[in-house]
């Protein structure tokens, strides 16, 4: 009996590790142009500015946000953990933004390289890449 | 005339700003260009009327097939602070009509100013309610039906914006126009809408209100179909307000919405058209009992009942449940609508509306189920039955109704 109850315990703990392991999230590391005056960002401006309800920083600076393409998966994990929506939500709340006038969904870049590239070189913009892939050109903000 | 000219403006409109970009590539992710199209078939069983005998018979409608309606729409953002908004209806691919065409001045986060023809802000649905293929159900609530509007669905100048308030956004609108279909310089009618959007924008509630601030009349001569707004056409004077309030829930994949709306008319009828409704429209016992001042006397001028005063009352609950498949996303969903508008008659023809006009009481409950499947989120199709409750002809009489809709989402 002892046996069959470590068997149960050690089959619950392989599959928790692999459902946590399944469900761990790519590091996504919210970035900005170096020359960015703001240091961080809260949770809920961020969320704004990436639902299309704030255009500024809050240094009063236009933010203009910039998304991944809608099937990279680092785009999902953000949307998912910060934004709180799936994919289909996403489509939805933007449809209706779009059907009403209210507003036009961020611009779109192909891959981490082009976003890189479009966050370096407008002082505006806001984006978002895999935590590993950061570099020198663009500057990490904190979300609190 | 005015609807063609008012049409080709727009065109003219989309034109240049679709031109736009090749003359400024910069500029080219400011203009947006999209849109969907719909297409539609419903059918009605069992609907009751009167023989000759007085008698309630039941006959089937005829089945619906709509060609395939569209709209197109386009924003152009001429800079930061300024942008445009252009909304084509074909409904039924037959007649192309201006639902939309305003520039918009957004001063910041508390002030933006939008003059031209725009939708108002008015609970849930008016404005979204041309984003047909993305949410749940196929019908306007009754709020909104065409044959009974409690307002009409466009202003022409509306002052917005929002500001943070806890967790939340406190957001707010004012709006006014011309008014209804009579003179009305005297008037200023007036819109508003107050909502706090919380939880990420996943919980709302809200107010909306509208007074047309003093005697109007409807946007419909006599004869000529049901009004665009809240004032019925055999009415000589209507001083209306309406307020109601909302709520929507947007929550692990359910969403729940429920709304309450009041419309209370100081109105006056025209005795003539009075006469005219009666004498070719047919109106039932309670309306005959409404309109006369002897029911059993003559359909005289003199024997109307120039007292038109009368409320609407219209409610809904509307839930859904959203899951995804591997092949698509699946929202079964269920709906009760609720309408009372004891002023109103059968006819169409006469301003009438054929659901409210239909009962005894001029009350009727609409339950619904059905559900959207969007195999892809530009694509929706919905299967959904109602069945339809009311007092006619001294008893409690239902209805079934079918409607299947596709429609797809275009452009970005």
């Amino acid at each position: 009996m002892m046996n069959r109850a470590k068997a149960l315990l050690t089959l619950v703990t392989a599959l928790g590790a692999f459902l946590a392991a399944g469900a761990a999230a790519a590091d996504v590391a919210i970035i900005v142009h170096p020359g960015n005056a703001n240091a961080s960002l809260s949770e809920a401006d961020f969320t704004r500015i990436y639902l299309g309800r704030k255009d500024t920083f809050p240094d009063g600076s236009r933010a203009v946000p910039v998304n991944l393409a809608a099937d990279d998966a680092v785009r999902t994990d953000m949307e998912q953990n910060m934004l709180r929506k799936s994919p289909s939500q996403m489509k939805a709340y933007w449809t209706k933004l779009m059907f009403t006038g209210e507003g036009t969904p961020p611009e779109e870049v192909a891959d981490t390289a082009a976003m890189l590239k479009r966050v370096s070189s407008d002082p505006n913009a806001i984006g978002y890449v895999d935590a590993a892939a950061v570099t020198g050109d663009v500057k990490v903000i904190a979300i609190e | 005339m005015k609807k063609l000219q008012s049409t080709t403006c727009a065109l003219a409109v989309l034109g240049m700003a679709a031109t736009a970009p090749l003359a400024n590539a910069a500029a080219a992710s400011d203009v947006n260009l999209y849109g969907y199209l719909s297409w539609r078939v419903e059918k009605v069983w069992d609907e009751p009327a009167l023989d000759e005998a007085g008698e309630t018979v039941k006959a089937d409608a005829d089945r619906e097939i709509t060609l395939p309606s569209f709209n197109v729409m386009l924003q152009y953002a001429l800079d930061d602070r300024f942008k445009v908004f252009v909304n084509l209806d074909g409904e039924e691919a037959e007649d192309v009509s201006v639902a939309n065409l305003w520039g918009e001045y957004q001063h910041n986060q508390y002030l933006n100013v939008r003059l031209g023809k725009t939708y108002r802000r008015f609970g849930l649905y008016n404005e979204m309610l041309d984003a047909v293929p993305t949410y749940i159900g196929i019908e306007a609530p009754e709020l909104f039906d065409g044959d009974h509007l409690l307002i009409s669905r466009t202003t022409l100048a509306m002052v917005h914006g929002w500001v943070p308030l806890g967790d939340g956004e406190l957001r707010y609108s004012w709006s006014t126009d011309n008014g209804e279909g009579g003179p009305n310089d005297d008037n200023v009618p007036m819109g508003f809408d107050l909502r706090y959007d919380w939880g990420l924008g996943n919980y709302r509630v809200g107010i909306s209100g509208y007074t047309s601030n003093g005697d109007t009349t409807s946007d419909v001569d006599l004869g000529e179909g049901s009004p665009n707004s809240g004032v019925l056409p055999w009415m000589a004077a209507d001083d209306f307000y309406i307020i109601g309030a909302y709520g929507e829930l947007n929550r692990d994949g359910w969403q729940l919405q429920a709304a309450y709306w009041h419309a209370s008319h100081d109105a006056e009828r025209d005795p003539a058209s009075v006469v005219t409704v009666i004498q070719n429209a047919g109106v039932n016992a309670a309306q005959l009992d409404r309109f006369l001042i002897d029911p059993d006397g003559p359909v005289t001028e003199a024997n109307v009942d120039v007292d038109g005063d009368y409320d609407v009352d219209t409610w809904y609950l509307r839930g859904g449940y959203s899951f995804m498949t591997r092949r698509g996303e699946v929202v079964p969903y269920v709906q009760w609508d609720y309408y009372e508008n004891p002023e109103t008659i059968e006819s169409k023809t006469w301003g009438g509306d054929a659901e409210a006009g239909l009962a005894d009481d001029g009350e009727f409950s609409k339950a619904t189920v059905g559900v959207v499947y969007r195999p892809a989120p530009d694509i929706a199709m919905k299967l959904d039955a109602s069945m339809h409750i009311q007092e006619f002809n001294g008893s409690t009489e239902r209805y079934p109704e079918i409607r299947f809709d596709v429609s797809y989402i275009f452009g970005r």
